[in-house]
């Protein structure tokens, strides 16, 4: 049996996602050998997060000011909104260096079975956006999953009678890749999302 | 197409058991109750169709395990195979084809799967059972034919639970309703790359069937399988292009809208449809004698054998579960000349005498330990 505190560091770790019992165990003796210095390190920046972090009050991004550091830049297009379901998705559409534009934080999918409605999700916020901020293009940057492709189609049913451009990122091949190589799914959706050349 | 070795681990009664098959007939024998089937559904759930009793992960896991392992070697399309499969206690089931999972296989690459069809004295169901016996042997045979396939069914029945938790919150919250046109588009789109599957693969069992009815029946009858769905014109299914089949299904949900909230459930849709089989243009289920239904039911799997090995260029492994013993001497003899001119089949019995064909090998199954014997 393990002393109290260590006991109560192995049953909060093992509620954290991807954490079993077998590994909060090792990272709970981890911390035990470590420095006290390390340890109120790791504490404070658990603490830190949850009490110097807020929502980005224009896009629901995760900032610690009223407004985040994508709705702030100069450099980028205010008209140009990408939607996505959740604030870490920013991260790897940034990873792109492809997207110039704001982002939009939706905090989910609709998904029924899990009790998630529109009213449920920042939909309301982002069509207030439209008028204010005057919005060109909507990009809508969901999961391509069921709920993901559900939620785009709504997105698109609210919004192109606002006679705002909204266009869904396409689904396809990997770069430089083979086509022989490629799931059967993927190529599927790559050659429903087949486009012209441009002439 | 053959298997060469299986490894079950956590699998039914099998804690650890290692099992070594030949070429052609493979004869599994012990006392009922000792795991013979389980072998079996071993072999179907590598093959990626799952239990062939139509069982859950949780009934496939043993008792205090939380997964069951399996692995399999063998050849298939000229090539050495490597089949892994996980199942999950709470549900779900990982394949991996030489360590690449199934749903992210190309297509070249899932040409190179072990596939297996299971003759069952249970497959009188396909005949006598419910309409979702009759759609499993088709969406089995889409998955065999494509593994695709049961990615794009796995797809459907995801909308089809979300459409359904949609009309169930519906009947308490107004709100909820503003996205059932949203998914209604997504039902009829999913929906109708599932009916594609089945009419494709309907189309190429119809000709089969008739002939292996024929065959084993020795009689001149007329035998036909026709798809029935509420919400296509009768007749009109077979020459339905996709677009066409979302458009009716579309349609139909709107019709079906007011229905569907009030009981809280989707009622029209692949997941309502059914097969009729017909004998001299009546329904089997209704009209057919218990002997012509299992000819029939024996004429289906049978076909469905040939559909694989038409779809794969060769032949894939069956899997007897004690069917002699259901049979009269007449389909036997039928089913004996099948697995003789096939390259592998592995068969449950009570005991091994009496087999009327020449046997490789003949494992004891005892306990969930399986002992191999010339």
């Amino acid at each position: 049996m393990l002393a109290g505190p260590v006991q109560d560091l192995v049953e909060e770790l093992t509620r954290l996602p991807g954490i079993g019992p077998k590994t909060a165990q090792r990272l709970a003796f981890h911390i035990l050998k470590v420095d006290t210095a390390d340890a109120r390190r790791l504490a404070g920046a658990i603490v830190g997060v949850k009490e110097k972090t807020r929502f980005c009050a224009r896009c629901f991004n995760i900032s610690t000011t009223e407004l985040c550091g994508y709705c702030t830049a100069d450099r980028r297009d205010p008209t140009l909104v990408c939607v996505v379901e959740e604030a870490r998705d920013i991260e790897a559409v940034e990873k792109t260096g492809e997207f110039k534009g704001r982002y939009h934080v939706l905090g989910g999918a609709i998904s029924p079975i899990d009790g998630v409605g529109p009213d449920d999700l920042r939909i309301a916020e982002l069509l207030a956006r439209i008028p204010s901020e005057g919005i060109a293009e909507i990009i809508v940057a969901t999961n391509p999953n069921v709920e993901g492709e559900a939620t785009g189609m709504y997105l698109a049913r609210l919004i192109s009678p606002l006679g705002v451009k909204i266009t869904r990122i396409a689904s396809g091949l990997p770069v430089g890749g083979d086509l022989e190589y490629a799931d059967e799914v993927t190529l599927g959706r790559a050659f429903e999302g087949r486009r012209e050349f441009p002439h | 197409m053959q298997l060469r070795s299986l490894r079950l681990t956590d699998f039914r009664n099998y804690a650890d058991a290692a099992v070594e098959f030949r070429p052609g007939l493979n004869l599994v024998v012990g006392r009922n109750g000792q795991g013979k089937t389980n072998l079996l559904e071993a072999i179907n759930v590598l093959s990626g169709l799952g239990s062939h009793r139509g069982a859950a992960g949780e009934a496939m896991v043993r008792q205090g395990a939380e997964r069951a392992v399996l692995s399999g070697t063998g050849s298939a399309g000229g090539r050495d195979v490597r089949v892994d499969a996980e199942v999950k206690r709470t549900g779900g089931t990982r394949l991996l084809v030489n360590r690449v999972a199934v749903e992210r296989m190309s297509a070249s690459s899932s040409a190179g799967m072990l596939v297996a069809v299971a003759f069952s004295p249970d497959d009188l169901v396909i005949i006598k059972g419910g309409p979702e016996e009759r759609r499993r042997l088709l969406d089995q045979g889409a998955a065999r034919v494509r593994p695709l396939g049961a990615t794009e069914r796995q797809e459907f029945e995801r909308v089809l639970r979300q459409r359904t938790g949609l009309l169930k919150a519906a009947s308490t919250s107004h709100r909820a309703l503003a996205t059932l046109d949203v998914w209604d588009e997504s039902f009829a789109r999913a929906g109708a790359v599932v009916v594609r599957n089945r009419l494709a693969v309907l189309d190429r069992l119809r000709p089969e069937v008739l002939r292996r009815y024929r065959s084993v029946s020795g009689q001149a009858g007329e035998v036909s399988v026709e798809y029935k769905a509420s919400w296509l014109e009768p007749g009109t299914a077979s020459a339905a292009s996709e677009e066409g089949l979302r458009a009716a299904l579309f349609d139909a949900l709107a019709k079906a809208r007011s229905r569907d909230l009030e009981r809280g459930v989707s009622t029209v849709g692949p997941q309502r449809d059914d097969v009729e089989v017909l004998l001299e243009g009546a329904d089997a289920r209704l009209f057919a004698s218990q002997g012509e239904q299992r000819t029939l039911a024996l004429s289906l799997r049978m076909a469905e054998r040939d559909l694989v090995a038409a779809n794969r260029g060769e032949d894939p492994i069956l899997l007897l579960d004690d069917i002699f013993s259901e049979l009269d001497e007449v389909r036997r003899g039928h089913l004996v000349e099948m697995v003789a001119a096939s390259g592998q089949t592995i068969a449950t019995a009570t005991s091994g005498a009496g087999w009327p064909m020449a046997v490789s090998q003949t494992l004891t199954v005892e306990a969930g330990r399986v002992l191999a014997r010339e």
